[in-house]
């Protein structure tokens, strides 16, 4: 094995040239689908952490049917308990109350339709910014905080009065003024343009849920969560299903776990194109190689060499090649990326992709995923690309390899 | 039991566009363990497609050969490939050592095939090449040898496995008188030394009156087998 | 020196290595291929994003009265819209209507949404968004229907209604109030973008005027024209036209992402193609180079016979144009029936995973992917490719140059 290697790796710096350019081909190669692959994964990464951290959450807990048609009064009913089965199941997992409803919110001259949200303040810090004005605290009642759009759209300032009107539970009309405390930015534009904060007491009352809730918010810890199928699975098994459904994320915005996947899958056929090209280079040089040294092969042949042995030769030399250029490779996409650092979206922040915020800047680092998955890629490269030079290698006959002498 | 036994055995070449060519016509000769035999006859006797023949290179047309008692003509590539790689060791005219391997690497090639332990290989090869005075030259690539020289090494790889016969073809051919001689002398010194059984192929009278037995090929078909008495 | 034996000599050459030089000919053409088809899927993406308002709506221009878009209030309205969509001055083509907007609360006896609604005159919403003709269930209201009201499949799901149920609307009025009317569902309609899906409503534009308590006003007018480029000039003509009560903007200024995700795209299909085009050049290279190598002694020979060096540099150029030749050619030949191929048919299909269509910064791209067929930007890339497989010729020719007879002779 150790001399299959030697003479592998000696083969390849027979003819320097012809190497360091199929290697420059497969370098670049691996460079920049890395390059490319870690830069698209940062973002979905920051995506799905705005997704997890935010709004949404990692995992939800519903009232029965409520993600299928979002009833005001489709409720988990008792909550508590229902934090205190999550935490049992999930153990580090904090759950987070949510009160959803809609409503029109309005000073004197002027309303529009609002999307009203009770929350806890202290548990979701991550769903919005403060950036006038003042959180909401349990100490002062009727306050509101609001989205910096909303703000805008009414004109209003902190301390001026918003007068909320909706739809009870029971059907009745909800009606009741608030102080604004304060102004946020959120992830998302929509809750930008038409947010209304309350604390979670305030908006029972106000849609008159009592101690009922509509979402309890998961979040996990670890950050970068995609794939929950054993924690849904945990949460489903301790919760009471017949009047409760949990979900992930990805279940709660399908489109973007889809778009992440339709991207994904779009540059894997790109990918593929991209290394036929290199396997095709890789396979003329390769083929070069061996009708260059038919005599020698015909000489290890005779030798006693087994032909399994001969095609080994072959592809461990297309291989030693592969992984020299993927480790250029993903060195130079690790020196590009550390170069460029941070890629600025701001241009791109005022538009959601499927409902989500495109993030500012996307911080860029090799992303494990992204390299294994050029790993995978280089090396079947590299043995298609060599496949076949290397069975005429081992098909070669003895005799007429080494007639020619 | 004879090392080699070639039984009327034809060859035939048939290539497209070309009346067929029949190389061998009807061979059979028996070789013992521990001759030094020549093929001798003029170009295109026969003398490389019997050696190939015998060493599994190449299937015969018609007959059979054994070596050690082992139909060849039977036998699968794989099958083959081991039966060279520790039954039989080449020489070829033009040394056809490996250029990226060093001579003493050369040598071990073999005996790696066979999965002897690096410390073995070494030892073993070591051993050779101080007797037949190449132990300088272990280290160097063939590219950078003389002609003498790559052929020592080229013998050195064919016996260093103990192989049951060595087949070398036209091994001096490439080589100045001096040197042929030379080299023809240390391939009997060993042939004597080790009980090594050697079938060379030449039409240098140099060569063959080093020989204990030359047979005679004249147009695929023997035309004399003569032993000269033990020197 | 006449070219022809040039080339002709060149011609055999290539093909005394048959497979080899096929191979890298295939290399060039399918890189070539993977730039025309990636370009014009691009292509397409942002045309049909740009050329196809009416799936989300939305005007090339659109004019509202001064300071909508700000505060966009009911009470920011202009009086007698047909009046003014008639004096417009459009260029043949265009199409043009008012609306009466509102960010309405509705609700059904289940639950309560927040909504965009648009009051509309219902022949000509007809031809300014699609999804008004696209029902899955009920009709158009009649023109004088005063409390039809058409609402989208994702909302009708949320909502739990259908055809015949009835809807509260509330929105602000003018005057402060809360307004409150009863609307019938007498449509349900299907659009491509979830957002319209979801948050969209569309009544009669009196019926709206009505809620707002704003009679004979509208809010907006859209107009949608042929070629998206000349919005700009467009927007700029119409707001000299209408005067300082009216502010008008191209959809350019409405949607600014627009813009920014045209300039990435443009900006990842130059690296893309960028990286392809060095890969088809190493190709090439290796094996021109292969080529001239291993002819080293025949060189010689040719030299040692009195063949100018320049003659045989000439030689190899003749064969690497021979390549970029045939591999442009190819290439350029399957791009062009592969882009027009998929101009009919959708090759990329993503809309079992994303739904119909992906709302992205105010658009909305149609998720089955098709392909803009371009002759001119297929040209421009093959010429790419023609000037890359020519470039790396030089190496190996110049490498030639070097040879010298003996050493040529020798080395074989």
């Amino acid at each position: 094995m150790l001399s299959l290697i030697r003479i592998s790796w000696r083969n390849l710096w027979r003819n320097a040239r012809r190497t360091a350019i199929t290697m420059s081909a497969l370098t670049l190669g691996v460079a920049v689908i890395v390059g490319l692959d870690s830069y698209r994964e940062a973002t979905f990464a920051q995506m799905i952490r705005s997704v997890t951290q935010g709004l949404v959450g990692h995992l939800q807990v519903h009232g029965r049917g409520y993600q299928e048609s979002p009833e005001l009064g489709t409720v988990v009913q008792n909550p508590a308990q229902v934090e205190a089965e999550i935490s049992r199941a999930l153990p580090g997992a904090t759950p987070e109350r949510r009160v959803i409803g809609a409503g029109l919110a309005g000073t004197g001259d002027a309303s529009t339709a609002v999307l009203v949200l009770g929350i806890q303040p202290g548990r979701s810090q991550e769903i919005r910014r403060i950036v006038n004005g003042q959180e909401l605290s349990e100490q002062s009642p009727k306050r509101v905080v609001i989205g910096r759009g909303l703000a805008d759209e009414l004109g209003l300032k902190v301390g001026d009065e918003l007068v909320l009107v909706g739809q009870a539970v029971d059907g009745s009309v909800a009606n009741d003024k608030f102080t604004i405390a304060g102004m946020a930015a959120t992830d998302s534009s929509e809750m930008d343009a038409h947010g209304v904060f309350l604390k979670l007491a305030d908006a029972q009352e106000f849609f008159g849920l009592g101690d009922a809730v509509h979402q309890v918010v998961v979040r996990l810890p670890g950050e970068e969560q995609e794939d929950l199928t054993r924690p849904l699975s945990v949460l489903k098994g301790a919760l009471d299903l017949a009047s409760l459904e949990a979900m992930t994320w990805s279940q709660i915005l399908p489109e973007l776990k889809g778009m992440v996947e339709g991207k994904r899958q779009g540059q894997q056929a790109v990918n593929f194109i991209v290394f036929l090209i290199v396997a095709l280079g890789v396979l003329n040089t390769t083929s070069m190689a061996v009708f260059e040294r038919t005599r020698e092969l015909g000489v290890m042949a005779s030798l006693g060499t087994r032909p399994r042995r001969l095609w080994a030769m072959v592809v461990t030399e297309a291989v030693l090649q592969g992984l020299l250029s993927f480790a250029l490779g993903v060195g130079a996409a690790w020196l590009v990326l550390h170069a460029v650092g941070t890629v600025d979206l701001t241009k791109l922040s005022n538009a959601d992709m499927m409902g989500v915020r495109m993030p500012d800047a996307v911080q860029l680092h090799l992303q494990t995923k992204s390299v294994a998955g050029a790993f995978t890629v280089a090396l079947f490269t590299v043995v298609a690309g060599s496949l076949f030079p290397a069975i005429r290698a081992s098909r070669l006959k003895p005799v007429e390899a080494a007639r020619f002498v | 039991m004879a090392v080699v036994d070639v039984e009327n055995v034809t060859k035939r070449y048939e290539e497209r566009g070309q009346p067929p060519a029949d190389a061998l016509r009807g061979v059979s000769v028996k070789v013992e363990k521990g001759e030094f035999m020549a093929l001798a006859g003029p170009s295109g006797s026969g003398k490389t497609t019997l050696l190939n023949l015998i060493g599994g290179l190449d299937a015969p047309t018609g007959g059979t050969i054994r070596v050690e008692g082992h139909d060849i003509s039977s036998m699968g590539r794989a099958a083959l490939a081991d039966l060279r790689r520790d039954r039989i060791g080449f020489v070829f005219q033009a040394y056809n050592l490996i250029p990226v391997l060093t001579a003493r690497e050369n040598a071990e090639y073999v005996l790696e095939l066979q999965g002897v332990p690096a410390g073995d290989r070494r030892r073993r090869v070591d051993e050779l090449f101080e007797r037949i005075g190449l132990g300088a030259l272990a280290g160097s690539r063939p590219l950078k040898m003389s002609g003498g020289q790559q052929q020592r090494v080229a013998v050195a790889r064919a016996i260093v496995s103990q192989p049951a016969v060595v087949l070398a073809d036209e091994p001096t051919a490439n080589l100045d008188q001096h040197t042929g001689a030379a080299l023809v002398d240390l391939m009997r010194e060993l042939n004597r030394e080790r009980g090594i059984t050697f079938i060379f192929s030449t039409h240098d009278p140099m060569v063959l009156e080093r020989a204990d037995r030359v047979v005679r090929l004249v147009d695929g078909q023997i035309a004399g087998d003569e032993r000269k008495k033990a020197a | 020196m006449s070219p022809f034996p040039l080339l002709k000599l060149a011609w055999r050459s290539i093909w005394r290595n048959r497979r080899r030089t096929l191979i890298s000919m295939s290399a060039a053409t399918f890189g070539l291929v993977l730039v025309i088809f990636y370009s014009s899927l691009m292509s397409a993406m942002i045309g049909e994003a740009k050329t196809q308002l009416d799936t989300t709506g939305m005007g090339h221009v659109e004019i509202s009265a001064a300071g909508y878009r700000q505060k966009p209030q009911a009470s920011r309205a202009f009086q007698d819209p047909a009046q003014v969509v008639q004096s417009l001055s459009l260029p043949p083509g265009s199409e043009a209507g008012y609306r009466v907007l509102a960010r309405a609360l509705i609700s059904s006896a289940h639950a309560s949404e927040g909504v965009e609604l648009h009051g509309v005159d219902w022949a000509n919403e007809a031809r300014l968004a699609s999804y008004v003709t696209d029902l899955r269930a009920g009709a158009l209201p009649a023109a004088g229907d005063a409390n039809g009201i058409l609402i989208g499949e994702k909302l009708a799901a949320r909502l739990k209604v259908g055809v015949g149920s009835k809807l509260r609307v509330m929105a602000s009025r003018t005057d402060g109030e809360v307004g409150a009317n009863l609307f019938r569902v007498r449509g349900i309609f299907h659009s491509i973008s979830p957002a319209i899906s979801q948050t969209r409503v569309v009544v009669g534009a009196a019926a709206a005027q009505e809620l707002l308590g704003t009679p004979g006003a509208a809010h907006e007018i859209v107009v949608q024209i042929d070629d998206p480029s000349k919005a700009d000039a467009l927007a700029a003509s119409l707001g000299k036209q209408l005067g300082g009560g009216y502010e008008v903007f191209s959809y350019g200024q409405l949607i600014p992402a627009m813009k920014s995700i045209e300039a990435l795209m443009d900006n990842a299909l130059f690296i893309a193609a960028l990286f392809v085009y060095m890969l088809v050049g190493l190709g090439v290279l290796n094996t021109a180079l292969m080529s001239v190598m291993e002819r080293t002694r025949e060189f010689g020979v040719m030299m040692a016979v009195g063949t100018r060096p320049r003659r045989l540099v000439w030689q190899v150029l003749a064969e690497s144009f021979w390549i970029a030749t045939i591999s442009a050619t190819v290439g350029l030949a399957l791009g062009l029936a592969i882009t027009w191929y998929g101009s009919g048919h959708a090759l990329m299909d993503f809309s079992k995973k994303l739904g119909e269509g992906m709302d992205l910064g105010g658009m909305t791209i149609r998720s089955a992917l098709r392909t803009a067929f371009s002759i001119s930007q297929s040209l421009k890339a093959a010429a790419y490719v023609y000037a890359m497989a020519l470039l790396v010729g030089l190496y190996p020719a110049w490498r030639v140059t070097r040879m010298r007879p003996a050493d040529a002779l020798r080395r074989a």
